[in-house]
């Protein structure tokens, strides 16, 4: 069966603070407003939303998601679709 | 991003690709939930909602296109259904909010991000949409556009409202109640959690 591990639970949040971190995205840039909103990158309110967004990433995952993940997991393999 | 044309089933490395997808979506997913909603248990119902519906619908996804942006309609969309269709709901409380929110913010971070937090929740809900996808969780313009169902110069000129009157409410007095905001083509306020 293929199971959700610690590492794969640390990966979770791991992902998307590294998706967070990167200054030079067009993301990032659209985050910072320099895209023409007039907004600054680091006014405070930009600032606010984005630790707002890093606040909830950075929660480990419940346990109802991974609980979810392995249902589809379980799915997977009773379909012999599992690594 | 969607197609309705018939596509042959998918593989078992295009269901693990889609679950591998589904594991890094969460965190963002989480947050534009808690933004949408501004309560935890029920930005993560929706959440897990939009991940076992987009499961069920993975045959829908064209692989190659933006998963998040798919992702991101789905949960919206739910979002709006969930207000609709329930009646027991109540107005958003703004201190359960600040609690979960700003839970590890450091000190100097927390007076900002609780006066957003709740500033963000009094906010017509289609800038506050656009706040949390741009301003928070960083999507394009375009991305925003297309989860919204809009031009990306309605994004632009949303975006630009709802900092003009995020930065108002926050300069304002702090004792001001919160007035629930009409959703866009739909009944109720988006500021919203489920009673009981």
């Amino acid at each position: 069966m293929v199971m959700l591990t610690l590492t794969e639970r640390r990966a979770v949040g791991e992902h998307s603070r590294m998706k967070n971190s990167n200054p030079g995205s067009g993301k990032d840039a659209a985050l910072s407003g320099s895209k023409g909103d007039g907004a600054s990158f680091r006014d405070p309110i930009s600032l606010a939303l984005k630790r707002l967004h890093e606040t909830v990433v950075s929660e480990d995952v419940p346990e109802d998601f991974l609980n979810l993940l392995a249902e589809i997991d379980r799915k997977l393999e009773g379909e012999g679709r599992a690594e | 991003m969607t197609t309705t044309t018939t596509r042959p089933p998918l593989s078992a490395a295009d269901d693990k690709q889609f679950r591998d997808n589904l594991v890094a979506i969460i965190p963002p997913l989480r947050s534009f939930a808690r933004g949408l909603c501004g309560n935890r248990d029920l930005a993560d119902d929706l959440a897990q909602e939009a991940i076992v519906r987009a499961w069920a619908a993975r045959q829908s996804f064209e692989p190659g296109t933006n998963f998040r942006a798919w992702m991101f309609m789905i949960l919206r969309n739910q979002f709006y259904t969930t207000l609709r269709k329930n009646s027991r709901i109540v107005a958003w409380d703004p201190q359960v909010a600040e609690r979960t929110l700003v839970a590890e913010a450091t000190q100097q971070d927390r007076v900002n991000v609780q006066d957003v937090a709740k500033a963000l929740q009094k906010l017509p809900a289609e800038q506050r949409e656009v706040l949390i996808l741009v301003g928070a969780n960083g999507v394009s313009y375009e991305e925003a556009a297309e989860i919204m169902g809009c031009a990306v110069g309605t994004i632009k000129s949303r975006l630009a409202r709802g900092r003009v009157a995020l930065a108002a409410l926050i300069d304002g007095p702090d004792d001001e109640p919160a007035k629930p905001s009409p959703a866009p083509g739909g009944t109720g306020s988006p500021s919203l959690l489920l009673a009981g």
